[in-house]
């Protein structure tokens, strides 16, 4: 096979992805056969060290997230059966992404219903220190020294422990925004690419688990990126 | 497991000056079995991951993609330096199913 013929085939292979991704891969493959021309072997001995244009088209397809890759490759096969399959096939996926949907709603909600209660808790404490001050006052009108003091005190300390489960909430919604937007990614893994190409279901880069496969010691490089989605989240 | 040591001698392979694509696959070890295939979508997961960076240059009248490893590239080494000691547990006790 010629170099033009097989950048030509795998340019129709990859149809399917974005335009300048296609013309990206294809100036690789053209360098590297170029490469390996220089390098004393010839054309075709060079395309063919490459592999077969589907071979080729297959590493870079693999890479994708499980649903566009699925969709690509079907559409590799046939763009009609693509259609067929996403038509028939709808009364099957379109719940099944509804649920999906659904249920990644729910858990980012109750997620947060945890940081709400928390801050109830805190307005509620911090209301009732109104309410003590309220009584202190009644308790000056009537002239009742010892009510007026303990009024006072229940005020402050009411008031005092409702700012200190204010910070506990102000924590535990910081903590949750870092949980939420981990959820998030977690959620639309299957679809898209992580942008830092961080943390990809399948994928080595950012993984939660060392190179060798192992638990990374401290897994620095996820740490990375949940600080900056919680920093994307806390926005 | 694989994609590890292939992602590390990828690194290995820019740690030292720039480099590009048919010069990885030959400085690479030829027991990784690593081709341009392979090689293309680590090296882009790795531009993504901050862990190299690309620039174009002008080679015999075309241009040529030369890559060089950054700081979050040569932290990415070390970790896998770093969990050799667990590698080295695990062969250990496979190799001890010999006996």
């Amino acid at each position: 096979m010629k170099k033009n013929e097989f950048l030509d085939r795998l340019g129709d292979l990859l149809a399917c992805l974005p335009a300048d991704q296609v013309e990206e891969s294809k100036e690789f493959y053209a360098e590297a056969i170029a490469d390996r021309m220089e390098d004393g072997m010839g054309e075709e001995e060079a395309v063919a060290a490459m592999g077969t244009p589907g071979e080729v088209a297959e590493a870079i397809l693999d890479d994708l997230p499980a649903v566009p890759r699925a969709i690509a490759k079907t559409r590799r096969r046939s763009t009609v059966l693509l259609w067929v399959l996403a038509i028939v096939g709808s009364p099957v996926w379109v719940p099944l992404l509804l649920a999906f949907a659904a249920v990644a709603f729910t858990v980012y909600v109750c997620i947060w219903t945890l940081a709400i209660c928390v801050w109830i808790v805190a307005a509620a404490l911090v209301g009732i220190a109104p309410v003590m001050l309220v009584l202190a006052y009644d308790g000056f009108m009537i002239g009742h020294v010892p009510f007026v003091i303990v009024s006072l005190g229940w005020a402050l300390g009411f008031l005092g422990l409702g700012l200190l489960v204010g910070t506990a909430a102000w924590a535990v919604s910081k903590q949750i925004a870092r949980l939420s937007a981990l959820w998030v990614k977690k959620a639309l893994s299957p679809f898209r690419k992580d942008r830092g190409g961080n943390g990809n279901s399948g994928t080595t880069a950012g993984r939660p688990h060392g190179p060798w496969g192992t638990p990374a010691p401290g897994a620095q490089s996820n740490d990375a990126g949940t600080a900056r989605l919680s920093a994307v989240a806390a926005r | 497991m694989k994609r590890g040591f292939l992602e590390a001698c990828v690194l290995a392979a820019v740690s030292g000056e720039e480099s590009y694509g048919y010069r990885i696959v030959k400085d690479v070890p030829a027991s990784m079995g690593l081709t341009e295939s392979t090689l293309y979508p680590l090296l882009k997961r790795l531009e993504k991951a901050g862990c190299i960076t690309v620039r174009s240059a002008e080679h015999n009248g075309r241009l040529r993609k030369y890559y060089r490893i950054t700081d979050a590239g040569r932290a990415r080494i070390e970790e896998f330096l770093a969990e050799w000691p667990a590698v080295q547990e695990i062969y250990r006790y496979v190799e001890g199913a010999r006996s």
